[in-house]
């Protein structure tokens, strides 16, 4: 029994590899190892090369950030933008878009900036006399999303038709324009993040069994859940700072993971971050291959994760075990 | 080793316990009774450091609970609550070495000899078969002796039950309460529990707790607080006592007629 999880999380977890070097030579412009010219070299190296590691760094930081939430406020239904990340991000980036200069910079940073906002407004709120609880939490998430949504309406309106179709697109999450640059932007939040939340492993276990059982077990369940919310947002929000909303992935990949190989977050968290690597590599590939036009990643993860999710409620039909 | 000082807590509509006094020595094994909603788990959870008082005090093992650090806290008190809802499907030994939690930092993970503990300790308690199981997916009994082996994973001092053989048939009832009874005595612990019926609490404790409305009736051994009258107070129904004085057996009466057994039931 030990011994499966431990063998099947090590293969979920290399399983982006090998999946990597695959669609590395797969795509509209055909290549083969063999023979490689200059312009082969040329678009493995600045086209397809930083777009396949953005698309697996995305799939590790959501499902990680997914993973991690879903313990921490002890329940299987989160996801990574509960806390109004996502609606956040996509008014800052639509801000920047709409009022501050054009550099490839200015968009990301201020995404980041407004997921932080809007996660800190919804802690503030969900702190109901000192208390964090899970039901206060996921309602002020819902309640800072609407106000972010709505804000983000005036910036549509405001916009002409050139900058609204920019803002729509963004929020279509997709790799279409990964480059280099966008990795370096990213690469911190998820290098930070996850190392940390990797090694709170066990008291993300412990988290996971509610605030009381936490709390007798001499947990300071405030500032741990703190902790958690601050790094899993830091980690899922440099990331849809520059590849846009990507949906679905960071509810679905920890489900997948924890029926796989339990529930114990030294697994899980590796696990996760390895299918959803893999997912979303897979996904993006499909995206850029299926048509000639490059479809956004969110419209597919989105079609194919809905049947998978309403399969799921179907069958746990209420329990989780 | 707990001695709580004129305690009061109050939820919003002003209920929960009111001027509670409370002295338990070490090693005691202490019952609370008292009818539902009288206030046992809102007494048992301040002492756990669940909840918060606005008056009064709680000393355990001589220091102010308000001034004891969290994982401190959870070295001296270990505890059953009453209201687990199920998490996600850990085995029950990943549950039980969860008891290891105020010893670990936040980042560190339990080692080969905490599992080790966890074994011997479910072993103790007689349930070592359940180690894989999912702890989600075990009986009533079984989950009360896991999360019994989890709180002595804590190696408190004192041990909390809140209703531990609620749900419990009368044999598993009897398991558990020796088995506590028995753990108590070989590892010093002192322990505070709730019950449902005297007869468990005289069988198994060495004082009594009365409990109603929120304030202490009557505390003391269990030959001075069981009688007719204390409880009358508390439950509001007659009862008779039989048995001799050192070995009480409760039997409540009904005020109305019997069940009439050869009565026809109408169609
Ligand atoms: N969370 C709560 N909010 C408001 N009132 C509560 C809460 N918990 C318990 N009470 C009230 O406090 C009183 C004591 O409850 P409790 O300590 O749970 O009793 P017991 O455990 O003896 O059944 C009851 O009147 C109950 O209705
Ligand atoms: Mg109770």
């Amino acid at each position: 029994m030990n011994a499966s999880i431990k063998t099947n999380s090590f293969y979920l977890t290399l399983s982006p590899f090998p999946i990597a070097l695959m669609v590395l030579f797969l795509g509209r412009y055909s290549l083969t190892i063999t023979s490689l010219s200059s312009e082969d070299f040329f678009v493995l190296l600045n086209i397809r090369a930083p777009r396949i590691i953005l698309c697996m760094m995305a799939g590790v930081a959501l499902s990680v950030a997914g993973a991690s939430l879903q313990s921490c406020l002890r329940n299987p239904l989160v996801a990574p933008y509960i806390l109004g990340q996502s609606q956040g991000a996509a008014f800052g980036a639509a801000l920047a878009m709409l009022f501050l200069p054009n550099c490839m910079y200015l968009i990301p940073a201020s995404a980041l900036v407004f997921s932080f906002i809007a996660v800190g407004l919804a802690c503030s709120l969900a702190r109901v006399r000192g208390e964090f609880s899970t039901v206060t939490t996921v309602l002020s998430g819902v309640i800072v999303a609407g106000v972010f949504t709505a804000l983000l309406s005036i910036i549509k309106l405001a916009s002409d038709p050139y900058r609204l179709s920019g803002i729509v697109f963004w929020m279509m999450g997709g790799f279409h324009k990964s480059c280099w640059d966008d990795i370096l932007m990213a690469l911190p939040g998820l290098v930070i993040g996850f190392s940390i939340l990797y090694l709170m492993r066990y008291r993300l276990n412990v988290l996971s069994m509610g605030s009381n059982d936490a709390k007798l077990l001499g947990v300071n369940i405030n500032r741990d859940r703190l902790i958690v919310i601050a790094l899993s947002t830091l980690m899922c929000s440099s990331i849809i700072a520059v590849t846009g909303i990507i949906a679905w992935i960071g509810l679905i990949v920890p489900h997948m993971a924890r029926s796989l190989i339990g529930p114990d977050n030294k697994y899980l968290i590796p696990a996760s971050a390895g299918l959803g690597a893999s997912l979303l590599l897979i996904t993006d590939t499909l995206c850029r291959t299926l048509t000639t036009y490059d479809i956004p990643v969110s419209i597919i993860t989105t079609l194919v994760a809905a049947p998978y999710f309403i399969y799921l409620l179907r069958k746990v039909a209420g329990g989780w075990n | 080793m707990i001695t709580i000082n004129n305690l009061h807590f109050m939820y919003n509509d002003h209920s929960g316990i009111k001027n509670v006094n409370l002295k338990i020595e070490p090693n005691e094994v202490v019952s609370l009774l008292g009818p539902n909603g009288s206030g046992k788990t809102t007494l048992l959870k301040s002492i756990y450091g669940l909840l918060n008082p606005k008056k009064g005090r709680i000393y355990l093992d001589c220091k102010l609970i308000s001034t004891i650090k969290s994982s401190e806290l959870a070295k001296i008190v270990g505890g059953v609550p009453q209201d687990h809802q199920n998490s996600f499907p850990y085995k029950v030994l990943d549950l039980v070495v969860m008891g290891r939690t105020p010893y670990l930092s936040i980042f560190s993970s339990p080692l080969q000899e905490d599992y080790q503990k966890g074994r011997k300790i479910l072993s103790e308690l007689g349930i070592s078969g359940l180690a894989e199981r999912p702890y989600t997916q075990i009986s009533g009994g079984e989950r009360q002796l896991t999360f019994i082996a989890r709180a002595l994973m804590q190696e408190p001092k004192i041990l909390l039950l809140d209703e531990p053989v609620a749900h419990l048939d009368i044999k598993n009832k009897v398991k558990v309460l020796t088995i506590v009874r028995d753990i108590a005595r070989e590892k010093n612990l002192t322990v505070l529990m709730s019950l449902h019926d005297p007869n468990d609490a005289i069988k198994f404790s060495h004082k009594i707790v009365l409990i109603k409305d929120g304030t202490i009736i009557d505390y003391g051994s269990v030959e001075k607080i069981i009688d007719e009258k204390n409880l009358k107070k508390i439950y509001d129904i007659e009862f008779d006592i039989l048995g001799t004085d050192t070995e009480k057996v409760i039997m409540y009466k009904i005020s109305t007629a019997p069940l009439d057994r050869n009565e026809t039931i109408p169609a």
